[in-house]
């Protein structure tokens, strides 16, 4: 499998949606090449890191962390 | 005297102009940190009196980063500090075990949080499309058959539109070249 060929695939691979044949092939490629293998370890953490739950920020939060930064600068206690 | 005043308007404005853009994504990252509202809160504020202290040692590049980096220390720390006493009390060490599972250690995050707040910004800035389906398929772990069937769309759009989006969010790191931010670490800051 060519390197091109892996990037078809790479998502669906990674996902787990590829059949064992072509995930067989995907990670014998990746064993012996560091820039697919570099551009599969980014995308894993780029799913890791969407997979996290996320929070809106409470608007009246962000206003008194505001306020804080605010406060501190003019402090002039650094 | 008007010297160390104009000193001062400057430290203020500085501190102001690199800290007030990242406030939304560090309390989100604090959220990461602590999944409490009320604990992120005080994250982020211990944070900035950190970062207050240390803006004369700062280059003033990538404010992001420098400031997600004293925040996991910062955090990192305070775990440290809620942790020593755990075995006191055998009934207390269970009662605080829970109260400090896995939901509430630095390992929370699984990625970098500078990475990770990248990716959460280059997210909210895909189409809504695109969205759903990373949110059913990378947020609930659906399969793309699934996905499909929930959003009455083609397996080949699911997909499309997915393999789009996770392009998309790849190249913004690109420009941004987020990579090499964490290749860099950072750990020297505290």
């Amino acid at each position: 499998m060519s390197c091109a060929q892996v990037m078809v695939v790479m998502q669906a691979y990674l996902d787990g949606e590829v059949d064992e044949r072509t995930a067989k092939k995907v990670a014998k490629h990746l064993d012996s090449c560091a820039d697919c293998q570099y551009e599969s370890s980014v995308y894993v953490d780029i799913k890791k890191s969407l997979a996290q739950p996320k929070i809106d920020p409470d608007p009246d939060v962000l206003a008194a962390l505001s306020d804080f930064t605010r406060n501190l600068a003019a402090s002039g206690n650094s | 005297m008007v010297l160390l005043m104009d000193q001062q308007t400057d430290t203020e404005t500085k501190f102001e102009k690199l800290v007030l853009p990242e406030l939304e994504i560090m309390y989100r990252t604090a959220w990461l940190y602590t999944r409490s509202k009320s604990e992120a809160e005080d994250l982020v504020q211990e944070t900035l009196l950190k970062a207050y202290k240390a803006l004369d040692r700062f280059d003033g590049r990538y404010p992001r980063a420098w400031l997600l980096t004293i925040m996991r220390n910062t955090n990192i720390n305070r775990a440290r500090k809620k942790k020593p006493d755990l075995l006191d009390d055998p009934e207390k060490t269970f009662e605080r075990s829970q109260e400090f599972s896995d939901t509430q250690t630095p390992e929370t995050i699984v990625v970098d949080p500078l990475f990770s707040a990248e990716v959460t910004e280059a997210y909210e800035t895909l189409p809504e499309n695109f969205r759903n389906v990373i949110d059913l398929v990378d947020l609930n772990s659906f399969s793309y058959k699934e996905t499909a069937a929930k959003l009455g769309v083609p397996v080949g759009t699911v997909m499309s539109r997915l393999h789009r989006a996770r392009k998309q969010i790849r190249e913004v790191l690109k420009e941004k070249q987020v990579e090499d931010t964490i290749s860099q670490g950072g750990d020297h800051i505290d």
